[in-house]
């Protein structure tokens, strides 16, 4: 027996896994399987886990006081005014929960999560409003009042008790999150998978930024927030400190929703999160109203959206076309040169995840290359296996700019063929991004893995920056021996004619001639 | 011409057997005693490949069908319905459920090696396709093989059959190595030409 499974028996009775509140979460997602689409529904499992969540910490706190204080309700009340989370008590879930008999659960939902975003207006304004319980997408009121009570007796499960005192440290319910999150995006394919960055690819990007104490670190295309959490947790894990800020921004309303939630299950209060499209309605401003800097920004942008903006990037007020307009319909490099200006001077660096037509398509989009090429922005080109991201099998690159480079060159590395081969997905493994982030470290040639560019090699290969142009992974074939081909020629047609005359002996045998 | 006969049902001839009764998946154990031989190691060309069998621990009270040299492996479930004759397994063995299990008694006029080869005919094949069952896998149940019409000619032809069938892999095997002899011929060509092409760069 294992370290592990023995901990598990010791102390089953009173903690929880991980896997035991993922299978439990998932679970809860069999009730609107087959009638209501995983897009939709995702939004329902995800808010009902963080309702959950809020009302068992509140119980959790309030048990505790009671015990401390019990004889002074009315201290208790006032200790529970300072919580993270003020809990209406017809708000809390065990109040829906005892009424999920009675009809009207939609309405009744919907108002407890109107009540606790009233109640904690500075936190969670507005994160509500997309989600509405009440709605016709899940079938007539006796439908929509029955797969409600299914999803409030799912949650009432005892596996599903998220009481702190119970489950211990917190990030086990935002990992929960996560996973369904992830889950969401590999089962429903694009259309519900907000293009999801698989986990290994979000660490990383979050260690080439290798992220420290105080760092300002944004993604402006957020999605449910998981790139920003991992550069938050490795700071956390390599200084112990919590001093650092996050700021995201999301197009799709009930996305940034999830990010909201997901930042708050995972403790990462210090957070900004911003509604709306990057391109054409950047939120993240300072106060002089322009491009709000940061030390990191990080993104898996959609690849080739084919409505990015392009009608009003000539009159961009924050001047970010300056370099060249992307093409009408990919924006790709809309998305990067974004980016590029929100790097902090001195500090700023930026990691992006591009589909591999970025390296080399011409026109507007060389334009742009061959000027962030010659400003001597464009740091590391890592590309990477096939079949990494959910809904897409194509392979991707991760470019690295940085404001202060250390030399003028740029290093280019092949990851594309190690990984673990999974059965619809890859998988890299901890030794591939160790194997990428030493030699993006080392910043030196590797045959045939990494080669260090000078501006005037790439200037020879006209700014198309196609990998196989820089790293060489072409494998020399043994050569081969003419004679020794000629002669095994011989042998074999030799031994072919004495195989047909056998042959032909059994056939007279058997009578055919 | 036609070769004389005798049609007889499967059944008639040969035992046919269920495979092993694993419960769930097959556990490799390494110091256990037992074979178990499953579909990934079989294929219609060369048979079972022993040195790939996974090794495993035999649970059930059921007393084992040891496979033995001549045994016929009859794969009863999914895409391809098909036969292959077994040499001596290096080891006590079993075959998975996925399997039926077929020997030839020892008094019966029937070779081994030509049942497997005749079960893998298109007109027996066609037998079994239209007798097979089931709607997300098809599947062939024990009485349909046992029905499964067969022809049986003299031993003497039988082995004849079955040493032209050797002969025949053999020569599709040589005529493989005679493509992929010329393929290197033409690489040997083309690598000549950009050699000299690079040398004068």
């Amino acid at each position: 027996m294992n370290d592990t499974a023995i901990q598990t028996v010791s102390t089953s009775s009173s903690t929880v896994s991980q896997d035991d509140i993922n299978a439990a979460v998932w679970a809860a997602c069999d009730t609107f399987r087959g009638t209501v689409d995983p897009s939709i529904y995702k939004d329902f499992v995800l808010t009902m886990l963080f309702l959950k969540y809020v009302s068992d910490v509140w119980q959790d706190h309030y048990d505790a006081y009671k015990k401390q204080y019990g004889d002074h309700p009315e201290l208790i009340e006032e200790m529970l005014k300072n919580e993270r989370f003020v809990l209406p008590a017809s708000a809390s879930f065990y109040a829906l929960h005892t009424l999920r008999h009675s009809p009207g659960n939609g309405e009744r939902i919907d108002k407890a999560l109107h009540a606790i975003e009233e109640a904690n207006i500075t936190k969670l304004r507005d994160v509500f409003q997309d989600i509405s319980f009440n709605s016709n997408k899940l079938g007539d009121e006796q439908q929509k009042n029955d797969i409600l009570r299914h999803l409030l007796e799912d949650f009432a499960k005892p596996a599903l008790d998220l009481r702190p005192s119970r489950v211990g440290q917190l990030d086990v319910i935002g990992n929960a999150y996560e996973f369904l999150i992830k889950n969401f995006a590999s089962t429903s394919g694009k259309k519900a998978g907000e293009f999801y960055t698989p986990p290994e690819v979000s660490s990383l990007m979050a260690r080439l930024m290798a992220p420290q104490e105080g760092d300002e670190i944004c993604d402006p295309t957020c999605g449910s927030g998981s790139l920003l959490m991992k550069c938050g947790r490795l700071i956390r894990e390599r200084t112990g400190s919590r001093k650092y800020a996050l700021y995201g921004q999301e197009a799709i309303g009930s996305t940034w929703a999830l990010a909201k939630m997901n930042m708050f299950l995972h403790g990462e209060d210090n957070h900004r999160i911003e509604w709306g499209d990057t391109i054409r309605n950047p939120k993240l401003l300072d106060s002089a109203a322009s491009l709000k800097h940061f030390d990191i920004v990080v993104a898996n942008p959609p690849f080739s959206l084919e409505k990015w903006g392009f009608e009003g990037a000539d009159a961009d007020k924050f001047s970010r076309f300056r370099r060249g307009v992307p093409p009408r319909t990919k924006g790709d490099y809309a998305f990067i040169l974004h980016m590029i200006e929100t790097m902090k001077p001195g500090t700023g660096r930026m990691a992006v995840v591009v589909p591999h037509g970025v390296l080399f398509r011409g026109a507007a989009e060389g334009r742009i290359r061959q000027k962030l090429i010659e400003e001597n922005l464009l740091d590391v080109v890592i590309g990477l296996p096939e079949k990494l991201f959910y809904g897409t099998g194509i392979p991707a690159a991760v470019l690295v700019f940085r404001k202060n480079k250390a030399d003028d060159k740029v290093l280019f590395i092949d990851a594309s063929r190690e990984y673990e081969a999974g059965k619809n997905q890859n998988v890299l493994r901890e030794v591939d991004l160790q194997r990428i982030l030493s030699t993006a470290q080392a910043r030196k040639g590797v045959e045939k893995y990494a080669y260090l560019a000078t501006p005037a090699e790439i200037a020879e290969n006209d700014f198309n920056l196609n990998i196989p142009r820089y790293v060489d992974t072409f494998e020399k074939e043994a050569e081969i021996d003419l004679m020794a081909v000629r002669k095994e020629r011989e042998q074999l047609k030799t031994q072919l004619v004495s195989l047909e005359a056998q042959m032909a002996v059994y056939l007279k045998e058997l009578g055919y001639e | 011409m036609s070769i004389d006969a005798i049609i007889s049902n499967l059944g008639a001839l040969a035992v046919v057997k269920s495979g092993y009764p694993f419960r769930g998946s097959i556990e490799e154990a390494a110091d256990a005693d037992a074979l178990a031989v499953q579909m990934k190691d079989v294929d219609p060309e060369h048979g079972v490949f022993w040195p790939g069998v996974t090794r495993t621990a035999l649970a059930g009270r059921k007393q084992p069908e040891w496979l033995k040299a001549g045994d016929v492996l009859f794969v009863s479930k999914g895409a391809r319905f098909y036969a292959v004759c077994i040499d001596e397994p290096p080891n006590q063995a079993v075959c998975s459920p996925h399997f039926f299990h077929l020997q030839v008694a020892l008094q019966t006029p029937l070779v081994p090696a030509f049942l497997a080869w005749q079960i893998n005919q298109p007109p027996f094949q066609r037998q079994l396709q239209q007798a097979a069952e089931g709607s997300s896998q098809l599947s062939i149940r024990r009485p349909v093989l046992e029905s499964l019409l067969l022809s049986v000619p003299s031993l003497a032809d039988q082995q004849r059959i079955v040493a032209l069938t050797d002969l025949a892999r053999r020569e599709r095997h040589a005529l493989h190595q005679l493509i992929h002899n010329r393929e290197q011929q033409l690489q040997a060509l083309a690598e000549g030409l950009a050699h000299a092409a690079q040398a004068a760069r």
